[in-house]
């Protein structure tokens, strides 16, 4: 509603004005009433029951693209620690590549390089506490279970001696 | 306009904040939500630290053979107790068999408190990781947490 032109004794101009921002004015409030609200808020509802059902506050760990986890019955919470992926394409420790699998039994110095840096970076860090040793461990659920118990022989070598070993959880 | 118009009582509910907040609330939770239900399951490689003081404490043994055969080794210190052989028709059998086993190991006269400390498992290069899991699988299942894997029971 707004103040009428006679009211305020305009001229033609003013009028026309007037009349303008009614005309406008009662276009968007006839567009407003059209769009039923009532629809949409029903489905944001819905839609922030199902995602607070979901919602999980535990830490979660980076999955390589080519690594197809096991699936366990008995699996704990995944905790915070350093990745290695394993996968048939190659070895990544936090993402970084170190080549293939056979590579690395070729010749392990580079990841085991890696793994001595991963250590004394964390031992910088954390001046005065015991290593925990502890390591996320990521194989592909076709890879020969050999290559993974070598890889973790050369973990425990370099003193990741707990290895959390990813899988995918099943209910 | 009249002041009649004025004071009419307007019911309506204002939708605005109420969608803005469920549009943040939705964002939020799309982008923090967890699609993949990713586990972990703790290996302890590290009995071999242990072995320097020799302990009368039970631990099993497992040799997985080719797909399906597993041989396994009950020990109380440095004696072995018991040692046999399982063949089953695939790995979800063997697992099955395996854990009834640990529930005979432990029901074992020479068992002093019917626990068994640890599980050692050396796979066969036949055996793929999946396999190795659902074997490791069955132990926690029979309560036993303390799990190591060590290389290798047989290459190819």
């Amino acid at each position: 509603m707004g103040i009428s032109a006679n009211a305020l004794h305009t001229g033609r101009f003013e009028h026309h004005l007037l009349t303008r921002k009614q005309k406008i004015g009662r276009t968007k409030k006839a567009l407003l009433v059209g769009l039923m609200l009532t629809s949409l808020v029903d489905m944001f509802s819905m839609l922030v029951c199902f995602l607070l059902q979901t919602f999980s506050s535990s830490p979660e760990i980076f999955v390589a693209k080519d690594v197809k986890l096991a699936d366990s019955v008995s699996g704990a919470e995944v905790k915070v620690a350093p990745v290695l992926s394993v996968a048939k394409t190659g070895l990544y420790l936090d993402k970084v590549g170190l080549g293939t699998v056979d590579q690395i039994f070729k010749t392990p110095a580079p990841f085991v390089k890696a793994l001595t840096t991963l250590k004394s970076r964390w031992t910088k860090d954390n001046p005065g506490k015991p290593f925990p040793g502890e390591i996320n461990l990521q194989a592909d659920r076709d890879m020969a279970s050999t290559d993974v118990a070598r890889l973790m022989g050369i973990l425990n070598s370099q003193q990741f001696e707990v290895i959390q070993l990813a899988v995918m959880g099943v209910q | 306009m009249s002041l009649k118009a004025k004071r009419e009582l307007n019911s309506d509910l204002n939708l605005t904040p109420f969608i803005d907040l469920l549009s943040t609330l939705v964002c939020f939770l799309l982008i923090s939500a967890v699609w993949l239900q990713v586990a972990s399951m703790d290996l302890k490689q590290s009995h071999g630290t242990d072995g320097g003081a020799p302990t009368e404490k039970a631990a099993v043994d497992v040799v997985l053979g080719k797909p399906g055969v597993a041989t396994v080794i009950l020990k109380m210190g440095t004696r072995t107790l018991n040692r046999s052989e399982i063949k089953a028709a695939s790995t979800p059998e063997l697992v099955l068999e395996l854990q009834k086993k640990i529930i005979a190991y432990k029901n074992l006269p020479a068992m002093k408190n019917g626990n068994i400390e640890s599980v050692l498992v050396a796979p066969h290069a036949d055996v793929v990781h999946g396999d190795m899991v659902k074997v490791l699988d069955g132990f926690r299942l029979n309560g036993i947490s303390n799990i190591g894997v060590k290389p290798s029971a047989g290459e190819k």
